[in-house]
């Protein structure tokens, strides 16, 4: 007999074989199947957009493999059996980014530089200075360690070239705040802003700074306070714990890990953030970090979420960094795109010319061969300084 | 969904980031189309008084917008802002256009300007070169084959029909590599053309494809309504009774009602659509919306009338002028724009929470035929069966031409 099969309109079918994947974006039901040719050739059918997502088949010819498929896609609400006259319309999904930059450059009338201002949305300063000597600034916000220092002046300078009504969110990481000079003009011009700002300053340098910190308290002023876990940590924090700060507490293995659990009990902490880094511990990402297939399967993503992992990097989107030497980054692990003397346009262009992060998305391997590719979330840092495209156990999920 | 206001920041946002900025710049016409809006059928504009616009008030007014280009970023790179020469015919006042293309020439200002003319071609054999030379985005009024055109005549009532054959294909000969790239034509519909007739002709002729328009139908005097509904003809039925309706829908594309009500449809409620790259980040049923459908004033034009009084856009009542030029001053008060504009909203919010279409309203308040009293009553209000019908109508169409989904979605480049 024949039959129509429609799949729901927030519904993607994933090819990459040996897997499949249908995918409900409303209700997060889904089923994973292993594609034989009769039931890959339905999903091209169903995938190719002049068919609005239906098909009709025999019944009776398919194999019972095909048939149960068939039987599945129903039973899990993702997409309804009916007659061959039904009249049900649905409308795959199908990214239509009306100012994207490939549309922009194919219409003669229009410029890609349109409109870009609105996209910069996050500003990181390291004013740089002396102190502890790692590349954890590459991953997170952490001091780093330069000759070079960005004055106070030379930060003003460059927001106030920005002047953008776009910019909502500043970060300073101060890396030896004890001898910066000015700390307190840079501290009343950032406030002047209203733009939501995080000061970042490391655990160590609190005792003789926690006065001056602690009158930051402000409504669009935040200190975050980075922690690495170690023996005089809890004794810092003892002594200069304060309720409007907030911590960020760095791991690197399940001692830390334990030891940063106790401490939080013991001094009721509240406001913080557990932020593993790497730093040759693979293993205990590989345990602790990396995605398994049932974390994936388990977060539910909307239609609109799934569309940004394929047009944008989430993480990335709209930020730029500015090392101590002054050069601006969108991705500390490229090539930069700019300076701090160049117009905001200008970088931000030059980030949209070589896409080192804003757009980066999971279109490489292994991440490109894998039924997940749009679910996982986007690249981040940690990619970069493990390495690898992928922050998962990928061919334990081949199976 | 909760209802937002316009605010002084959204004004201030348009003007920065103009688009476009309408000069009229006369009142006078070479024609006298029998249909024309300021024309006999209609009230609601300033009386026409043969006049033309004065340099004096132009380059107040460019220079009032420079001072706040200069001032503020824009959102754009290089922003890219038309300056639109509208009339009465506006080649009756070849002067004030050529100034006004020089002086914007010579501005100091990271800044692209285009020029853009919407003519009726009369004089068009005189002018061309110029208009070639700097490139203006030319829209030509052409109703179709002379019989289409014969409500286009001229002072002693004549068919204007040869005259603007003539001219158009004389510029078609000089300056063909222009032609191709830069003018466009307009045909009106009514009793005496059809889509079909206008649109072979136009393309036969011309090579190009037409955009059609309705005659308006606000603002008709009282006593020209039976002349009104006489000459009057709905583009869709138009196009459905036309022998070729198949192959015509497809020629025209999204010129074709339905098509163009289906684009409409896909862009916001498929939830496929995004503005720009932002709009990923955005939640849209936590958005809030603005009633009904009118554009932020500014948010795409400034309309400057040959009498000095600014408006939002040339298709609006001149009674809804927010400000004007005089004097050398540009009078714009922004409280009073906001406010005024938000009282407008007031009156028909209570109308747009309760409609089913408020997510793709198209409705301009401005044409809300009694906006100006207490209880206006908005004709596009949509109950949920009025909006299942919409959706099934934009749907069927759709089953009968699937193919249109990925071309609508992935070839149409709007902004
Ligand atoms: S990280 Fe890449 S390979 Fe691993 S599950 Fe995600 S998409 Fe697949
Ligand atoms: S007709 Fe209304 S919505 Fe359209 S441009 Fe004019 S004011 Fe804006
Ligand atoms: S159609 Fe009328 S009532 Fe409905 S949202 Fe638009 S303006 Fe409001």
């Amino acid at each position: 007999m024949n039959k129509k099969l429609t799949i729901y309109s927030d519904t993607f079918i994933w090819i990459k074989k040996p897997k499949g994947l249908i995918y409900n974006s409303q209700n997060g039901h889904y089923l994973l199947f292993q594609p034989t040719s009769e039931i890959e050739s339905i999903c091209k059918y169903l995938n190719n957009f002049d068919n609005l997502y239906s098909i009709i088949f025999d019944d009776e010819t398919l194999n019972s493999e095909t048939q149960k498929f068939m039987q599945n896609i129903e039973e899990r609400h993702l997409g309804i059996l009916t007659n061959v006259e039904a009249n049900i319309v649905s409308l795959p999904p199908l990214l239509n980014i009306l100012n994207a930059v490939e549309k922009l450059k194919a219409d003669k009338s229009r410029s890609e530089s349109e409109n870009i201002l609105k996209y910069f949305s996050a500003l990181t300063v390291y004013t740089g200075g002396k102190c502890a000597n790692t590349n954890y600034y590459k991953q997170t916000f952490y001091p780093c360690n330069s000759n070079e220092v960005l004055t106070s002046e030379t930060i003003i300078n460059f927001l106030d070239n920005i002047q953008s009504q776009y910019l909502n969110s500043i970060n300073i990481v101060f890396s030896d705040i004890l001898n910066y000079s000015d700390a307190q003009v840079l501290i009343d011009y950032l406030e002047s802003l209203q733009i939501p700002t995080t000061i970042y300053v490391h655990y160590t340098e609190i005792m003789i700074n926690n006065r001056f910190l602690d009158k930051l308290r402000n409504n669009n002023l935040t200190v975050k306070i980075i922690c690495e876990i170690d023996k005089d940590l809890q004794n810092i924090l003892l002594f200069c714990k304060n309720e409007s700060y907030h911590y960020n507490f760095l791991i690197k293995n399940e001692e830390e890990y334990n030891i940063l659990e106790e401490m939080i009990e013991n001094l009721q902490i509240k406001k913080y953030t557990v932020i593993p880094v790497f730093d040759n511990n693979l293993q205990f990402f590989e345990e602790h970090v990396f995605v398994n297939e049932s974390d994936i399967l388990a977060t539910k993503l909307s239609k609109r979420e799934i569309f940004a992992h394929q047009a944008l990097n989430t993480n990335f989107w709209g930020a730029l960094t500015v090392l101590p030497d002054g050069k601006v980054y969108s991705n500390l692990h490229n090539e930069s795109v700019g300076t701090i003397n160049d117009s905001i346009y200008d970088l931000i262009l030059n980030e949209f010319h070589n896409n080192y992060s804003w757009r980066l998305i999971r279109n490489q391997k292994p991440c490109c061969d894998c039924i997940y590719q749009w679910l996982c979330p986007s690249p981040s840092n940690y990619e970069f300084v493990i390495g690898r495209m992928n922050l998962c156990n990928y061919y334990n999920m081949q199976k | 969904m909760e209802q937002a206001k316009l605010t002084i920041n959204d004004v201030e946002d348009a003007l920065i980031n103009l688009k476009q900025v309408t000069l009229e710049v006369t009142d006078v016409c070479n024609l006298r189309c029998k249909y024309c809006g300021y024309g006999d059928l209609y009230f609601g504009y300033d009386k026409r008084q043969d006049k033309y616009l004065s340099f004096d008030k132009v380059k107040t007014l460019i220079d009032w917008l420079v001072y706040i280009w200069k001032f503020f970023k824009t959102v754009s790179y290089m922003p890219t802002t038309t300056i639109g020469f509208y009339g009465g015919e506006p080649l009756m006042n070849i002067d004030l256009i050529k100034q006004t293309v020089e002086y914007v020439e010579n501005l100091k200002i990271n800044r692209n300007f285009l020029f853009a003319m919407t003519t009726n071609a009369v004089l068009l054999d005189k002018y061309m070169d110029y208009i070639a030379e700097k490139k203006f985005n030319t829209l030509i009024s052409l109703d179709g084959n002379s019989e289409g055109q014969s409500y286009r005549v001229n002072h002693s009532g004549r068919n204007s029909f040869d005259t603007v054959y003539r001219n158009v294909k004389l510029l078609q000969q000089e300056h063909p590599e222009y032609f191709a790239e830069h003018v466009n034509f307009n045909a009106v519909l009514h009793n005496r053309n059809s889509v079909e007739s206008t649109y072979s002709f136009i393309k036969n002729e011309f090579g190009k494809t037409p955009t059609m328009s309705e005659l308006n139908n606000s603002n008709i005097r009282s006593d020209k309504i039976e002349e009104f509904n006489r000459t009057y003809r709905n583009k869709s039925e138009s196009l459905y009774q036309s022998e070729n309706y198949e192959k015509l829908a497809e020629d025209i594309f999204i010129g074709e009602p339905q098509t163009e009500n289906l684009l409409l449809f896909l862009h916001q409620y498929s939830g496929n659509t995004f503005r720009d790259y932002n709009d990923l980040f955005i939640d849209k049923n936590e958005l809030r919306y603005r009633p009904t459908g009118t554009c932020t004033p500014f948010g795409k034009k400034i309309f400057l009338t040959v009498n000095g009084k600014i408006i939002q856009c040339e298709r609006i009542d001149h009674n809804f002028a927010v400000g004007n030029v005089e004097n050398g001053k540009v009078n714009l008060d922004f409280d009073y724009i906001v406010n005024r504009f938000n009282a407008y909203l007031d009156k028909l919010s209570k109308q747009c929470k309760v409609c089913y279409r408020k997510k793709s309203c198209t409705q301009c308040m401005y044409y809300i035929p009694d906006i100006d009293n207490n209880k206006p009553v908005c004709h596009g209000f949509m109950n949920k069966t009025d909006f299942e019908n919409y959706k099934s109508y934009c749907m069927s169409h759709l089953a009968k031409k699937p193919y249109l989904y990925k071309k609508l979605m992935t070839e149409i480049l709007v902004e």
